[in-house]
């Protein structure tokens, strides 16, 4: 726009300024201009990511219907289609040919029909008149008309209804005329209607996905011309089918700033397909990788790329039948992002690593959006928010209906547990009462703080016990030296110690620095040992009888027999890979010995004898070491001390050297902490220097309480105020480090943990994380020594690389390295960019690090303080899985996991087994085996003659069948012969293994299953019941998956073989700690719950007993509980059904009915009988009679019977005296009762098994009455007729 | 390894080069001008010819930025004078005292700066200052900030203005001295409503629109996170427009600053018309019959107003701290400011102790020099001005419109004042009564 030059002084004239010309065309330019701004702004605001998407699901959805539709349309169908349609017209041809004859017949009906239309039109307006005149005579009562009047009016009525009548009549019979003649003539049409409605029927699906199909892709111009309407702009906002897919969930809300607000998430915008499944509950459009972009080929391919595919985990996650259906809990809730965001950077995607960033950037825009409070987790961190509502995590690990649906935030949750984190940093999961996360505080350390807690109802106390030992007594235990040497480094003598290292990381330091912090923290190291030693309490110790000679010998059999290694590692016994407790291969180095004897320890012979004496809080149970005679009847054995002896004859104790304190290092030291104290530095000088503390011990408050004497006078002797200024440097030392975090020590019950809460960690303001010059240390230092890399940015820097070069599937790596090492690359750019879980990672990895050049500007005492522990990468990032997750925002009440009573039960006794390490010993699972199954081999149990039909009605409801085949196929070559054979899971245990030795194809598996499997459905099913052997040729193995515990049993079985039953693989079963299968359908809970807080002696074939665990009543309640709970089974409490007089009055009756029992006896009497026949007493201790030994070498004794009654299901006796081997393969127990001998007691009930069955199971479960009414009985069968009489009897 | 904060990427060199592009576009434009006007050197050659030099250098930078890959790129803005730059002026005594200057120099060289030729090489310098700079990642991060794109503009946009007042004010001021007729009498400007002003109204409002929506769709709407008590961003600052404001609360207490100085910034603008009795310049362009109501108003304005924005918004960092254009914004970084109050200097040195106490008399005594020193700058300094100084104001203006225009000048340096005690004696309050709220 120019200026029109001013020519000369001009008044206002009707000249324009502008030139009139020019402004029209410049208006008309920025006119055009304006329409265009309008036209972007509204194109802009039309390009929604989504709606593409959206097109593109159309088409992928016709797709489909169009691929149902050829399915749908085979030959067959086409077949069957054309010769329908042909016969349809054939019919229609012959009736059209009789059309003429007929019309006579169609037009009679149609004249009738017309009447009868006509005459219900009659009857419907003399219908209405009566109802008129029905009306006006209640309005005649109504006005209490004179009766003569409403007599009229009644009258009228009658006529009309009379004519109603009269009508309705004829209407009847013209009916009925109607509906003779409609009969006639359909006799002639009934073929040819039938086959129109076969056609329609055939026809039917075809035609609904037609028709939806031409919903979706219209073929006719005006609907693809409506379709296109309804997709321009304004116009799309009337119910368009291009629209924004909202889950609204106001119940879930979220915290934006200051305000809670429902939660919208519009992620089915896009992820359009995500909860579609097909009939059979598998993924609609599983998600993968097709070859080319077109529909045709993901729907040829059955692989559909994001976001068209379905959700990975349908049984647990989006459809209606999952446990979180889509409609209910939205996506956000578990993924985080934001849900209101419609395109993929405003749903706040976050990539899993820095070049899937790099590659999002280019394809979709993608930035980080740091304002969003709530990004989307990476898939590494997916499982991190399911403790958002599933505060007890377990069950996220272990569960019996989903498997281990979170493993990675299970796994961080039980690394937490391991190590005690908890200890330092409070995991609180309630608020004020309110459950806000996973609860990991440690247990109230006193009496009083028991007692407040729970005088305080909205006090919750916490569980967890100290994960370290207690160092209440460590005087007893260990030497000043050692405890110096272990806690500089604790690796250095056990490698795999889970205590965390606290001194000597010094990598992060310059040299000098390093060099003086070595000695201050040798002054710290004997100030520990100084106060450790000073403080320790004394105790009374155990000792072995004075003239028992240990045997060593003895005691390495007895350590590996009797449990220890359930927990413990020993190189002297090898072959276990126990790893609950810690690797004791070098417990004789540190073990403080006798003073008369160095080859003893009476603190050691106490820990295995008692443990609870020395550390009342171990988790180390009692195992019943009691004293012993041998088998000899002569020999004393005291279990313990041969242990003990054992232990400590791996070599001398070790030599350690106590750490050199210079008086110079001290002094500072105590002088830092003095000034620390409110002291100035001249006085502090003052104090070191004269000894004399300004106040008298009992007025300090505070660890100054150790340089203080009693009377607040100079302390002169320089050895006593030596060792007073290292006490009190250990305690500051150990108040700066929070030992007491893990270990209990007196003195420190009432101390708080010293590290960050970690409740709410995964929100923490990532401006509140001390990164100081983390970055500038990853930029040259950051590798453990020998690693290729120089630092960790370097390490990094050549991932990148490789993965941008195509990563494993391009060779660059292999897969574990590209897992492992992306995870570096995510983890280190966190930090650069000030991200929670980088600071963690590093945290973990090197905790000191981030004291990297701070050191020079702070004090010693304000250095940081984390120890190092012992983590793997993979393990730092479960934790920080874990840790993520903490965000103290629980959803409303009915989102967050409440389990029902037994599935509680279920996971708080998860919890127990592993806190307990119940599953070292006991096997909870059975392996599982898969192989290929050549159906021609398997050969199904038959029923043998002895077996009770009964019995195995009982079994299959005990264990029902289960499908074998996995409906996978194997191929492989037996014998030259190519094959294809079925997939097939069994479960049971090893039997025996295939002999190296013999030639490959002989070599074979041997397995003893302990689960009905079908082989097959239909009549050609094959059926193993539990107890068959299964041989699977070495050829045919699959994979052998271990079952769930029970490592050391297998441990011990192996061995006893060797040592103890010859090679008897059953026997040695019998002497290991048995298999907890269907636990719960076996034992009464009352029982159990008895059981283990005070285990009685059952079995007499076991090398080892069921140890006394240091347990609650609770904890021994819920676990009782947990295993009728994992079971199915009713608790805490169970009928005894025989016990109740009602069915024995009942079978009573009908035994007499049947004839088995006379008149006059007594059923009970007559099971008494059947119990304490020669069968039973055989083996087990009975009615007052004990067990005899007649062959020691042969004779196997069987639990004692008295318990049963307590102890045992009555459903479960029964099944076990059918055949003990259904239930327990391994068993000695014979089948007394076989279904074929009636013969063995011909006078108790007739010699019919199955009422022995019976009433040895109601005398079972009946004995204390009976022992009381009858006492002691023997029962002889008739000597002719019991040949086994004489094998074991009855005696007085 | 991915450097999270690269100075240069592929986009922000296509980005410049499209600068340059323009760059180069104008001055090819403004080459032809000076071929026709600037005439030629002694020796022949068209003045012009600099220009052109000049303008296919910029191609030439263009097309570099368009096809050269980001290792090895060399036109950056270079180290040292980031350095250099960073240190001297992330200080804001030396960016406060480096304003007044510039009034000054724009004041006492206008005659200088307005030449077409000047302010248009003034102008190139200044876009290639930019343009260099904006290879900076940090220089980025501040001024790309959708937020601070209008205060890159304001700056140009106000020295526009500023050069056109000039231009025309000497323009008149000659006039006058010559004793030929003001341009804006020789250039009669009377128009017509209509077409004149409604239809190019109308104009201004369509294109206006247009640039209005253009700018929506390139610029997003700079969302930040959701508001919170429990998280305040670092640094919180005002809207652009206030930041002026915003930066006097470093100074004063917040009634004072919030409160009072811009009700009376609202109220003597108010009375501007009012106090003053100057007729001349009414309707016309002229500095030398106006210059101390110019003066002032610019003083107000630019160092007092438009550079207290630009300080808030480019230099002033996390925790208000101050930063150099091209310094990361690292809110680790700690300025030590300690500052003192009046009476405590007042009383430690005459070497006696603090009157203690939180009644009435003790605090008015502890801060009596603070409240002496104020009630004196008010009541005090006017009719001095008046008798001094500012004689023939007084005498033109009579007491009352005296009093108030003397006090409004007051409170108008009131701000540097406090600034230059601060910077010389760390002064935290002249008067510091904290027990009620009330510091001056």
């Amino acid at each position: 726009m120019g200026e029109s030059p001013g020519q000369s002084l001009m008044p206002a004239t009707d000249n324009y300024s502008w030139n009139q010309k020019t402004l029209n065309i410049v208006f008309a330019v920025s006119s055009v201009v304006l329409l265009f701004a309008v036209i972007v702004m509204m194109r802009q605001d039309q390009a929604d990511e989504w709606k593409g998407y959206q097109r593109t699901n159309f088409e992928l959805d016709a797709t489909v219907r169009e691929a149902d539709l050829r399915d749908l349309k085979s030959d067959s169908f086409l077949a069957q289609q054309e010769e329908l349609i042909g016969k349809v017209n054939e019919s229609q041809v012959a009736l059209d040919a009789k059309k003429a004859e007929q019309a006579a017949l169609f037009s009679e009906q149609d004249t009738l029909q017309r009447s009868v239309e006509a005459l219900e039109i009659e009857l419907k307006f003399k219908n209405s008149d009566r109802d008129e005149a029905r009306a006006n005579y209640d309005l005649g009562v109504r006005d209490a008309l004179p009766e003569d009047q409403a007599l009229v009016r009644f009258e009228e009525f009658k006529k009309r209804q009379a004519d109603c009548d009269e009508t309705k009549t004829r209407v009847d019979e013209a009916k009925d005329l109607l509906a003779a003649k409609t009969a006639e003539v359909k006799t002639i049409t009934a073929d040819h209607d039938a086959l129109v409605a076969q056609l329609e029927k055939l026809n039917f699906e075809a035609e609904r996905i037609q028709a939806s199909i031409e919903k979706i892709k219209p073929t006719s111009l005006v609907s693809s011309w409506k379709r296109a309407m309804m997709e321009l702009p304004i116009i799309d906002g009337f119910n368009s089918h291009l629209r924004i897919v909202q889950d609204w969930m106001p119940r879930l809300s979220q915290t934006l700033g200051m305000a809670e607000i429902a939660r919208f998430d519009r992620c089915r915008s896009c992820h359009l397909n995500i909860d579609k499944t097909l009939a059979d509950g598998s993924a609609a459009f599983p998600e993968g990788h097709p070859s080319a972009t077109d529909v045709k080929t993901w729907v040829k391919e059955k692989q559909f790329p994001q976001p068209f595919s379905t959700h990975p985990n349908t049984a647990l996650f989006c459809t209606a039948s999952s446990p979180h259906p889509v409609a209910k809990f939205g996506c956000t809730i578990c993924h985080d992002g934001q849900g209101s965001g419609t395109s993929f950077g405003n749903a706040e995607h976050t990539p899993d690593n820095p070049i899937l960033s790099h590659e999002w950037a280019g394809e979709y825009g993608y930035h980080p959006n740091h304002f969003w409070e709530y990004p989307m987790q990476p898939s590494r961190f997916a499982e991190s928010t399911c403790i958002k509502c599933h505060h007890s995590v377990t069950e996220l690990g272990v569960n019996p209906k989903f498997g281990a649906s979170a493993p990675k935030v299970h796994k961080g949750y039980t690394l937490i547990q391991k190590y005690g984190c908890f200890g330092c940093h409070e995991i609180q999961g309630y608020d004020g009462g309110v459950a806000i996360g996973p609860d990991m505080r440690l247990e109230p350390q006193t009496p009083e703080e028991v007692a407040r807690i729970e005088a305080d109802p909205t006090q919750i106390a916490g569980k967890m016990r100290k994960v370290g030992p207690s160092l209440r007594h460590i005087a007893v235990k260990t030497t000043g030296s050692w405890i110096q040497h272990w806690t500089e480094v604790p690796t250095r003598f056990r490698p795999t110690t889970k205590m965390p290292q606290f001194f000597a990381l010094n990598d992060h330091l310059g040299a000098e620095d390093a060099a003086h912090t070595k000695q201050l923290e040798g002054v710290e190291l004997a100030g520990i040992s100084a106060v450790l030693l000073g403080t320790s309490e004394p105790i009374d110790l155990l000792k072995p009888a004075a003239d028992y000679v240990a045997s060593a010998e003895r005691g390495k059999q007895l350590f590996s027999e009797r449990g220890c290694l359930a927990c413990h590692q020993h190189a002297a016994v090898p072959g276990n890979a126990a790893d609950f407790g810690p690797n004791i291969s070098d417990i004789h180095l540190k073990t403080k010995r006798n003073a008369e004897n160095p080859g003893f320890s009476d603190w050691l012979y106490t820990w295995i004898r008692e443990p609870s004496r020395y550390h009342k809080r171990t988790k180390m149970p009692n195992l019943y070491l009691d004293v012993y005679t041998d088998v000899d009847g002569v020999t004393t054995i005291d279990p313990a001390a041969d242990m003990t002896a054992f232990l400590l004859s791996q070599g001398d104790p070790g030599q350690y050297e106590d750490v050199v304190v210079t008086d110079e290092e001290l002094n500072s030291l105590v002088s830092l902490y003095l000034t620390k104290s409110r002291f100035s530095k001249a006085a502090a000088e003052s104090i070191i220097e004269s000894g004399a503390f300004p106040q008298k011990s009992a007025d300090v408050v505070g660890d100054e309480k150790s340089l203080a004497s009693e009377d607040g006078q100079a302390i002169l002797d320089p050895a006593t105020w030596k060792a007073k200024k290292l006490e009190y440097v250990g305690r500051k030392t150990i108040a700066r480090y929070g030992c007491y975090a893990c270990h209990d020590m007196p003195g420190y019950e009432l101390a708080r943990p010293i590290g960050v809460a970690l409740h709410d960690w995964g929100r923490k303001d990532t401006s509140k994380l001390g990164f100081e010059h983390i970055e500038e240390f990853l930029h040259h230092h950051g590798e453990a020594p020998g690693s290729e890399f120089k630092s960790t940015m370097e390490r990094v820097a050549v991932a990148n690389e490789k993965m941008k070069a195509g990563g494993a599937e391009k060779g660059q790596f292999t897969e574990a390295e590209e897992v492992s090492e992306m995870s570096a690359s995510f983890f280190l750019d966190s930090i650069q960019h000030h991200g929670r879980p980088g600071f963690a990672w590093q945290k973990l990895r090197a905790p000191r690090s981030y004291d990297y050049e701070k050191t020079e500007t702070k004090g010693y005492d304000e250095r940081l303080r984390m120890p190092k522990f012992p983590l793997k990468e993979e393990e730092i990032e479960a934790i920080a899985t874990f840790v993520l997750g903490l965000v103290a925002d629980p959803p409303a009440d009915e989102y967050v996991y409440n389990p029902g009573e037994a599935d509680k039960t279920r996971i708080e006794g998860e919890m127990l087994l592993a806190k307990y390490n119940c599953t070292a010993c006991h096997m909870v699972d059975l392996p599982e085996v898969t192989f290929a199954a050549n159906l021609s081999d398997i050969t199904a149990t038959e029923m043998g003659a002895a077996d009770h039909e009964k019995g195995l009605e009982m079994l299959l409801k005990f264990r029902p069948p289960r499908q074998a085949l996995t409906g996978d196929f194997h191929k492989l070559i037996i014998e030259e012969e190519k094959m294809s054979l079925p997939v097939a899971t069994v479960k049971g245990l090893v039997a025996s293994r295939p002999d190296m030795e013999e030639d490959p194809e002989f070599r074979e598996y041997g397995f003893d299953l302990w689960e009905t499997v079908d082989f097959g459905a239909g009549e050609e099913a094959k059926r193993l019941l539990p107890g068959s052997r299964l041989i699977v040729p070495d050829a045919q193995m699959l994979n052998y998956k271990a079952g769930r515990g029970g490592g050391f049993a297998e441990w011990l079985v192996e061995s006893l073989m060797e040592s103890k039953t010859g090679g008897n693989r059953s026997l040695a079963w019998q002497a290991s700690p048995p298999p907890l299968i269907q636990e719960g359908a076996k034992v009464q809970t009352p029982w159990l719950y008895q059981f283990l807080l005070e285990p009685t002696k059952i079995r007499y074939t076991t090398v080892l007993r069921m140890p006394r665990f240091n347990m609650s009543e609770a904890e021994a309640k819920t676990l009782a509980n947990y295993f009728a709970a994992a079971d199915g089974e009713k608790f805490p409490y169970q009928e005894n059904l025989p016990a109740d007089a009602d069915y024995l009055a009942n079978t009573q009756m009908a035994m007499q009915e049947a004839g088995l029992l006379a008149a006059d006896q007594s059923y009970l009497h007559e099971s008494w009988k059947t119990l304490n026949g020669p069968l039973c007493a055989k083996c087990h201790s009975l009615g007052g009679k004990k067990f005899k030994v007649s062959d020691p070498a042969k004779d196997i004794q069987g639990p004692n019977l008295n318990v049963v009654q307590n102890r045992l299901r009555a459903d479960w006796v029964k099944l076990w005296l059918y055949k003990p081997t259904w239930i327990t393969p391994y068993t000695s127990m014979p089948v007394n009762y076989p279904k074929n001998n009636t013969t063995q007691f011909p006078d108790l009930f007739h010699g019919d098994p199955e009422s022995h069955v019976n009433a040895t199971r109601d005398a079972l479960l009946n004995y204390t009455r009976l022992m009381e009414d009858i006492g002691q009985t023997s029962y002889a069968p008739p000597a002719a007729d019991a040949p086994k009489a004489d094998a074991a009897g009855g005696e007085d | 390894m991915l450097n999270p904060h690269p100075d240069l990427t592929p986009s922000v060199l296509v980005g410049l080069g499209w600068f340059y592009l323009l760059v180069f576009l104008v001055n090819l434009l403004w080459t032809f001008r000076s071929y026709k006007l600037d005439g030629e050197f002694k020796n022949g050659v068209p003045k012009a010819s600099i220009w052109a030099i000049y303008s296919s250098i910029l191609m030439m930078l263009s097309f570099y930025h368009f096809t050269y890959p980001v290792d090895g790129f060399l036109v950056t803005m270079p180290l040292a004078f980031k350095n250099f730059f960073d240190a001297w002026f992330s200080n804001p005594v030396f960016y406060f005292f480096l304003s007044i200057v510039g009034l000054v120099f724009l004041i006492q060289a206008r005659e200088w700066w307005t030449r077409p030729t000047v302010a248009w090489v003034l102008l190139n310098c200044s876009l290639i200052f930019m343009g260099l700079s904006l290879s900076d990642y940090d220089f980025r991060q501040i001024v790309g900030k959708p937020d601070n794109v209008p205060i890159v503009a304001m700056l140009f946009i106000v020295a526009f203005f500023t050069w056109i007042y000039f231009r025309r004010s000497i323009d008149n001021d000659r006039r006058i001295a010559e004793g030929r007729p003001l341009f804006e009498q020789e250039d009669n400007e009377k128009v017509l409503v209509w077409p004149d002003l409604v239809y190019t109204e109308l104009i201004c409002m369509v294109v206006l629109t247009a640039v209005l929506i253009f700018w929506g769709i390139a610029l997003k709407a700079p969302l930040e996170e959701p508001a919170s008590s429990m998280k305040t961003p670092n640094p919180s600052k005002a809207p652009w427009y206030f930041l002026g404001l915003q930066e006097m609360l470093v100074y004063f207490d917040p009634w004072l600053a919030g409160v009072v100085l811009p009700s009376i910034i609202l109220g003597g603008l108010m009375a501007v018309p009012y106090i003053d009795f100057n007729k001349l310049g009414n309707g016309y362009y002229t500095f030398k019959q106006r210059s101390f109501a110019i003066t002032t108003f610019l003083f107000g304005f630019l160092p007092l107003w438009v550079a207290l924005i630009v300080l808030g918004t480019f230099l002033r960092g996390p925790n208000w701290n101050f930063f150099g254009i091209y310094e990361y914004w690292d809110v680790h970084k700690v300025e030590a400011a300690n500052n003192v109050n009046l009476s405590e200097f007042f009383w430690n040195g005459l070497g006696l102790s603090m009157p203690k106490g939180s009644d009435i008399a003790s605090i008015l005594l502890r801060e009596s020099p603070g409240i002496l020193l104020t009630l004196s700058y008010f009541a005090f300094l006017p009719p001095i001005l008046g008798l001094t100084v500012l004689r023939t104001y007084f005498v033109r203006m009579g007491i009352l419109r005296f009093l108030v225009f003397s006090n409004l000048i007051l409170w108008m340096a009131v701000l540097p004042i406090k600034m230059l005690l601060r910077w010389a004696f760390a002064l935290k309050y002249i008067v510091g009564i904290p027990e009620y709220f009330f510091n001056i």
